[in-house]
């Protein structure tokens, strides 16, 4: 006995669909592949949150004590020598400019500002930032191709004073690296982040000056700050800018940070200005290289370059997976509101439609109903299922249940019930589809019920789920099915899922005519039409899948009954939740796969094609393969970003999900109470579904088998029903 | 007189109907999970040396 294909047995009593799968070698490898995966993540998330870090304007917050500071160097130059260990500070030579400019290199100013100084045949020193050197290297080139000077102005713009010296030499030494990949240079030069003239040093900053100058870095502060970064005005920037009395001066202004149109425009008026007084413009080097040996920009060695290489490919690769994944959460958010309010929309128009007292399927069905249930090792549940089939008040109904070579006497079970209008029939193992195959081959009406045997029903579901047959268009019913086992959090969970997959998501397919699944659970059809399908096919693992999409392809309606209730056991551990979620999951992919075709036909199954496979392709697909998107940005916000906007996002979320769960609960006339699980359901039940999908999808993708698994029941349901 | 047998009807070719049981994406050569398996080694262990090389080149600048 059992299922043969090409002359070998595939199935036999282990009530499988697909040959069992040999234990894959691999299996234990798709964690550490997912494990390695996550590490790779985190760590572009981690580089990305570091060349991202938020910095204020400089010249911030008062200086603190400066009696460590000498006395020489708090009145002396802006240039501090601390490289051998004895201080030097060194003064701008008379009527000498020395045009700085910090925070670039900026894609939209910094051209700018190089294009303003080329205008004038003026040459200026850059403190660059090494994260914003590793986005824009080219500009760092053009720089020192053009005669310009650069200097660091470390990585993320950090104040160094209170940092521990690891992280100080860090900031510059990742500069220097980005520097020697961007323009093949090594510089000496270093301004501090919020620094401005000597006077204003303090101990603290003196310490990292210190410090710089053990790494063989010269320190440059300024004498005239524009304070461009106020945006004061082009005059007052001007102002603020010029020396007084013909001395020379270090000269602070931006050219990244912010809108520098200002700068740009007092730049292109102050050249010419102090030219006409006489001043002569240079770089640090120009200025300070005869008084100061050593300040020139050197070539930059191999190794340099190739650590600035790996460095700043490091930063644009971790800012395209933040752009990646911002966009993909923009894409989420719109995705959920559309389908939300379209949920909203159609699901109100549905129930107000069906409550109307003007609404009918037709004249009343009577006629007689098989019901087909099939059964494999479902003695615990077996009877209470059948009981409420065959007691149920519809007219004629005949309930045939086909035992699929169970050895638990699950047949023995129903034939004790002693029922008149009940068979039951033993069939060689050969899984769900061929039972079920079997079954509409043995009723004995037209009319056609599939439940399945751990399922219960109310006594007037039958004749309610038969009711839309009145309309002779109609091939096949969905029911309403409800979790029965919800005293775990996990029932509480899949009840809630359910209630809102079949009062919101169901009342949508039927009123765009694009019904993906009839229930395995609960379904009603016609004997012509499944005839017409090609019956139920071993081909998918979610044979309701398929075959509803095989009858709207055969020109069928397929519709909505949510009057006709029935209560199912649900899986009631998170490994069973697993394993079931597992095969829908890569059996809806499977029938989507198979009935792609529908997309270019014509009428009926056109219309399905480009109705339904999208909309199952888009939501139950691609947006919960998406999800884990909001997870690892809300994580991402918490380390990373501001908390308090982090934790208002994901509270959003969660907001539009309780307003859609309060709807479709009110839609079905369920007590509220339950959905005070829905909140936990974001911690673990959301991310199971996505991982499941993920598992699902990356098996289908490496053509892995995937076997047919039988939930152990507890036979909670059944004994409710009893 | 030695009979003589007709030529085979070399035109005519057996009709291999479709399976209707195949499982679909199922690969059971394993070619394509293998190959898609190796893919992603390769690229991982390729990316995870490139972050060993820039953690460690770090870690110099420290010193």
């Amino acid at each position: 006995m059992g299922t043969w294909r090409q002359g070998q047995k595939i199935g036999d009593t282990q009530h499988i669909a697909t040959p069992e799968p040999r234990k894959s070698r691999f299996a234990g490898r798709r964690w550490i592949i997912a494990g390695v995966g996550t590490l790779v993540l985190a760590n572009l998330l981690a580089i990305g949150a570091y060349a991202n870090s938020r910095f204020a304007p400089d010249n911030e917050g008062e200086p603190g004590r400066h009696d460590a500071v000498p006395a020489a160097v708090r009145e002396g130059g802006p240039v501090v020598d601390a490289r051998t260990g004895r201080v030097a500070s060194h003064q701008v030579p008379d009527r000498t400019i020395v045009l700085t400019f910090d925070d670039g290199p900026d894609p939209l100013w910094t051209p700018k500002v190089l294009d303003v100084l080329h205008k004038h045949g003026v040459p200026g020193t850059f403190f660059v930032l090494g994260s914003q050197t590793s986005r824009h290297p080219e500009f760092v080139d053009r720089m020192v191709r053009e005669g310009h000077e650069v200097g660091v102005h470390t990585f993320t713009h950090p104040d160094l004073a209170g940092m521990s010296g690891w992280r100080q030499r860090l900031e510059i030494g990742q500069t220097r690296s980005a520097i020697a990949y961007a323009a093949g240079v090594t510089t000496p030069l270093l301004r501090l982040p919020y620094s401005s003239g000597v006077d204003s040093l303090d101990n603290e900053h003196w310490s990292v000056v210190r410090g710089a100058g053990g790494q063989d870095m010269v320190s440059v502060f300024d004498d005239t700050d524009s304070r461009d970064w106020a945006r004061p005005g082009v005059d007052q920037i001007v102002r603020s800018s010029t020396p007084q009395d013909g001395r020379g001066a270090v000269v602070l202004l931006h050219d990244a940070g912010g809108d520098r149109a200002q700068t740009v425009a007092a730049l292109d008026r102050f050249i010419p200005m102090m030219r006409q007084r006489g001043y002569r413009f240079t770089t640090v080097e120009g200025a300070f290289g005869k008084q100061a040996p050593g300040l020139a920009a050197g070539k930059a060695s191999r190794a340099d370059q190739i650590r600035g290489g790996l460095l700043v490919w490091a930063v644009k690769i971790a800012d395209g997976t933040n752009r990646v994944l911002w966009f993909l959460l923009l894409l989420v958010g719109a995705l959920t509101l559309a389908r939300t309010l379209v949920l909203f929309g159609f699901a109100l128009r549905h129930a107000r439609r069906r409550r109307a007292r003007t609404w009918s399927w037709g004249p009343e069905v009577n006629e007689p109903v098989t019901v087909i249930v099939p059964a494999y090792n479902e003695q615990r549940t077996i009877a209470a299922a059948v009981r409420t089939l065959a007691t149920g008040n519809h007219p004629g109904i005949e309930v045939l249940v086909i035992d699929d070579e169970s050895d638990d006497g699950t047949a023995d079970e129903v034939e004790a019930l002693g029922l008149p209008n009940v068979r039951v029939v033993r069939v060689p193992g050969g899984g769900k589809a061929s039972a079920l195959n079997a079954g509409v081959a043995l009723a004995r009406h037209d009319l056609l019920v599939m439940v399945d045997a751990d399922t219960v029903v109310t006594p007037d579901a039958i004749h309610k789920l038969v009711q839309p047959f009145a309309d002779p268009r109609v091939g096949a019913v969905a029911g309403n099915v409800k979790v029965g086992n919800r005293r775990k959090i996990i029932g509480r969970w899949q009840h809630i899922e359910y209630v809102i997959g079949f009062n919101l998501d169901r009342r949508l397919y039927d009123t765009l005519r694009c019904m993906p699944t009839i229930p395995g659970a609960l379904g009603g059809f016609r004997r012509q039409a499944v005839r017409e399908a090609g019956g139920l096919s071993r081909a998918t693992l979610a044979e309701d899948t398929d075959l509803t999409m095989a009858i709207h392809r055969a020109g069928w309606r397929v519709v909505y009954e949510e009057t006709a209730v029935a209560r199912t056991e649900a899986p009631s551990t998170l490994g069973q939740l697993w394993r079931q979620r597992y095969r829908w999951s890569y059996g809806t992919m499977q029938a989507m796969w198979r009935h792609r075709r529908a997309v270019i036909e014509h009428g009926a199954s056109g219309r399905f094609g480009r109705r339904g496979l999208p909309f199952i392709a888009l939501f139950s697909v691609l947006l919960p393969l998406l999800a884990p998107v909001l997870d690892i940005l809300a994580v991402y916000g918490l380390f990373f970003l501001d908390r308090v906007e982090a934790l208002a996002a994901w509270l959003a979320v969660l907001v539009i999900q309780v307003v859609t769960a309060i709807l479709a609960f009110r839609l079905d006339r369920e007590p509220l109470r339950p959905l005070w699980a829905l909140p936990f359901q974001q911690l673990v039940y959301r991310q199971v579904m996505y991982l499941v999908l993920v598992h699902a999808a990356a098996t289908a993708l490496t053509g892995g088998l995937l076997k047919w698994q039988h939930l152990r029941r507890s036979g909670e349901v059944a004994a409710e029903a009893t | 007189m030695r009979g003589r047998a007709d030529k085979p009807d070399v035109a005519t070719r057996a009709i291999r109907l479709p399976d209707a049981t195949q499982a679909i994406f199922v690969d059971r050569s394993g070619r394509r999970g293998r190959l898609l398996r190796r893919t992603a080694y390769a690229v991982l262990l390729f990316v995870l040396v490139l972050l060993a090389l820039l953690w460690l080149s770090q870690v110099l600048v420290v010193g």
